[in-house]
């Protein structure tokens, strides 16, 4: 809105401050501001896109949402090779639409990160440079149907855990987004859960596919959290764009999984997995770290692969583009 | 940065602090000037309603080119599965956002518009005691100072 | 359902012509599919992956309702999966694999304004097949509406955009009529009213609703002669084989499986 003289701040800003929805104002010196601010999100307060934020807490949302919209954009890969080969009409038609709602959420956080500053080709820049990171589950091959089955089930769990702790996010755009994507992320867990059940139920060769899958999938599973880290030094704990450290949410995924992994009659590859009842938590074989960061780092045995054909079929379709920007001035 | 919701802000003490790290931030603009920006894909903010009765509801945005396509994506992201019987798209740029959120906070009473500032129990009860009456049961009364129909009556 | 008891010749034309259709719905959904995750834009991904779906589903329906028409023993998945690549009998225009956006467009454009004639041909003379048709004709209207889009903002975008579908709407002109060959057991059908009208008639029909859109954009196609098409549903091109191994591929891994 237009700001005419008439309505020009009449309160000092300091009161003024006091009485708003949003207590930081420009008029208020930096460092106050910047106190005000962190207080509003440390107390549970929602920022919007039109408000004012330090630069810090923009850079960290945007970096922490960049990561989340390229992770579903590259996670659609791995999945998308299998579309044409879905053995019936209907796990066709649930791959097919499972797919395209990564791409779909991809699309919801891009426009998330894109209100932050960053437009969405600029994004997809980096990404392809290699600058940005997508996370370590999606740089490595899918070599089965059965691999099909748990990407959808335990991959998605693993995310849908940490996606929970995100509905409550501080940045408002983030969070709302986040309850969206957790309730058809809920439709992929079943169809995953569906087609590993299945396998599991049936022939010799079938039940060996499923649990040679859960076998390669079971330490990047692991690793997908990440490593135990301080909860005092995180800055995106500290914004409250997160709410739950890695150890939190690896703990978690492991209560709910194990029992319903277990139950099928598969077996989980790591001989040290336990739930240590006196401490109240799971003990598990120390992750490979080294291997996370190989991968996240863009050395994944799928990486670069992956990353070539996003490229190049980026340039094939630039194409299209350019003509759709071209063509409402052309029809006017 | 009215119309643009989603703009980024206006100068602030934290670019200016980095200004003196980085260099002067005026340059983007020059390079700007030299090279315009291509022509993007713009925002369209959608609007969804869930069942009938229900209020237009923001659902989110798409990059859309033009308004046809626009209701296309619309439907595509915010209706898939079937979870809006209407769908609005309106062109962010035609968005008008109040930015002075102080203008929301009346400063003065305005209790006489809301129904708890009219409080009447101590009036009543002179009355009562000055007409002989006592206090109605719940099926005399037909309106409360609410102004919403008694609720036990069931009328 | 009530279903009236058909004669072995008009059983026969009715498995033959619901075959058809379906194929067609099962390898354009199929090509469809492949734009999943790869599309142009994004928002554009999610439409055109929620258009191949529609057609798997026309498809499965179409399916459903041929094997309980045949009742052979073979559920929807068989018929659609445990063929020979010989014995699929979609149109020609199908049989071409996925291309550009630009080729993928013409296709969708001349399938979805033939299809949408072929499903105006149907009449009530069996009745499972007229009540899905209904059900498939509103999911067909937002595809043509969709194609339309997109075939006015290419063909007016000019340049590199225009040229390409303009050469992509010709490459496939010569298999467009495919869609609408005349059925083998064409006469039984129009006689049980399970057709309304000859496809010769569909045929001219659908040749102007194509001018129709086209020509305010400056494209006129030649789609073939005045006679109608009798062009052959038994080809299986290398694009469609190569297909046909990918959604096969699971499936024969493990045979007489569930999946």
């Amino acid at each position: 809105m237009t700001d005419p003289l008439a309505l020009d701040p009449i309160l000092p800003a300091r009161e003024r401050s006091e009485r708003s929805a949003r207590p930081w104002n420009e008029e208020l010196p930096h460092d106050e501001r910047y106190q005000l601010f962190e207080a509003h999100v440390l107390g549970g307060g929602k920022i919007e896109p039109n408000d004012w934020m330090p630069d810090e807490y923009r850079t960290a949302v945007l970096r922490f949402v960049e990561m989340h919209a390229n992770s579903e954009l590259m996670g659609v890969l791995p999945e998308r090779e299998w579309i044409m080969r879905a053995p019936t009409l209907r796990r066709k038609l649930a791959l097919t639409s499972k797919v395209q709602d990564e791409v779909g959420h991809a699309q919801l956080l891009y426009r998330v990160a894109e209100d932050l500053g960053k437009p969405r080709e600029a994004m997809f820049d980096d990404l392809l440079a290699g600058k940005t990171k997508f996370h370590n589950v999606f740089h490595y091959p899918t070599r089965t149907w059965a691999d099909i089955g748990i990407i959808a089930w335990l991959v998605d769990a693993a995310a849908i855990v940490a996606q929970q702790a995100l509905r409550d996010s501080s940045y408002g755009p983030y969070a709302r987004t986040m309850q969206k994507i957790c309730w058809e992320e809920s439709v992929h867990i079943m169809h995953g859960r569906d087609v590993v059940l299945t396998l599991a139920n049936g022939t010799p060769s079938q039940r060996a596919m499923v649990q040679e899958a859960l076998d390669r999938w079971w330490g990047p599973l692991m690793q997908m959290h990440g490593p135990r880290s301080d909860r005092t030094k995180d800055r995106d704990l500290h914004w409250r764009i997160k709410a739950k450290t890695s150890e939190e949410l690896r703990q978690e995924f492991l209560t709910i999984y194990v029992p319903r992994i277990l139950e099928m009659g598969l077996t989980i590859p790591d001989p040290e997995l336990r739930f240590d009842a006196e401490a109240g938590e799971w003990r598990y074989a120390d992750p490979d770290w080294a291997e996370l960061r190989a991968v996240v780092t863009n050395h994944g045995p799928k990486s670069e692969e992956r990353l070539e054909f996003r490229r190049l079929n980026r340039a094939a379709t630039a194409w299209v583009r350019e003509a759709i920007l071209a063509a409402p001035e052309a029809a006017a | 940065m009215t119309g643009d919701p989603g703009g980024t802000a206006d100068p602030t003490a934290d670019q200016t602090a980095r200004m003196l790290d980085e260099g002067d931030p005026n340059t983007a603009d020059i390079d700007r000037q030299l090279n315009p920006e291509p022509a993007r894909l713009e925002p369209w903010e959608v609007f969804r309603q869930e069942k009938d009765g229900d209020p237009m509801r923001h659902g989110g945005n798409i990059l859309a080119p033009d308004p046809e396509l626009a209701l296309h994506y619309a439907r595509e992201m915010f209706s898939r599965r079937g979870e809006s019987i209407r769908l609005w798209v309106v062109r962010r740029a035609d968005i008008h956002v109040l930015e002075d959120l102080d203008l929301l906070q009346p400063p003065l009473d305005r209790s006489f518009k809301k129904p708890g500032g009219y409080v009447m129990r101590d009036k009543l009860a002179t009355a009562r005691s000055r007409a002989g009456t006592s206090k109605p049961g719940a099926r005399a009364g037909s309106h409360n100072t609410t102004g919403r129909r008694g609720g036990s009556t069931g009328s | 359902m009530t279903t009236r008891a058909l004669d072995a010749s008009t059983q026969a034309a009715l498995a033959d012509f619901l075959l058809s259709m379906a194929d067609d719905e099962f390898v354009i959904g199929y090509s469809d599919s492949e734009w999943t995750g790869i599309a142009p834009i994004l928002e554009e991904d999610v439409a055109i992956s929620s258009i191949a779906q529609d057609e798997l589903g026309h498809a499965r329906a179409l399916y459903e309702l041929l094997a309980g028409l045949l009742d052979d023993g073979r559920d929807a998945d068989a018929i659609a999966y445990d063929r020979e690549p010989e014995a699929y009998r979609h149109a020609p225009l199908l049989d071409h694999g996925r291309g550009d956006w630009a080729d993928t467009m013409a296709r969708r454009f001349l399938y979805d304004t033939a299809d949408t004639a072929r499903l105006g041909a149907i009449g009530g003379g069996w009745p499972p097949l007229a009540e899905l048709v209904a059900k498939i004709r509103r999911e067909e209207r937002y595809h043509v509406m969709h194609v339309t889009l997109w075939a006015e903002r290419l063909a007016r975008a000019g340049g590199d955009a225009r040229a390409r579908f303009v050469a992509a709407l010709e490459a496939l002109a010569p298999d467009a009529p495919s869609v609408l060959a005349a059925p083998e057991g064409e006469a039984a059908l129009l006689e049980a009213g399970i057709l309304v009208r000859p496809m010769a008639a569909t045929v001219d029909e659908w040749r102007a609703d194509v001018a129709r859109i086209l020509g305010p954009l400056g494209i006129s196609l030649a789609l073939g002669s005045g006679a109608a098409p009798r062009p052959t549903r038994t080809t299986a091109s290398a694009d469609f084989r190569w297909l046909w191994g990918e959604f096969t591929s699971v499936r024969r891994s493990e045979v007489g499986a569930t999946w």
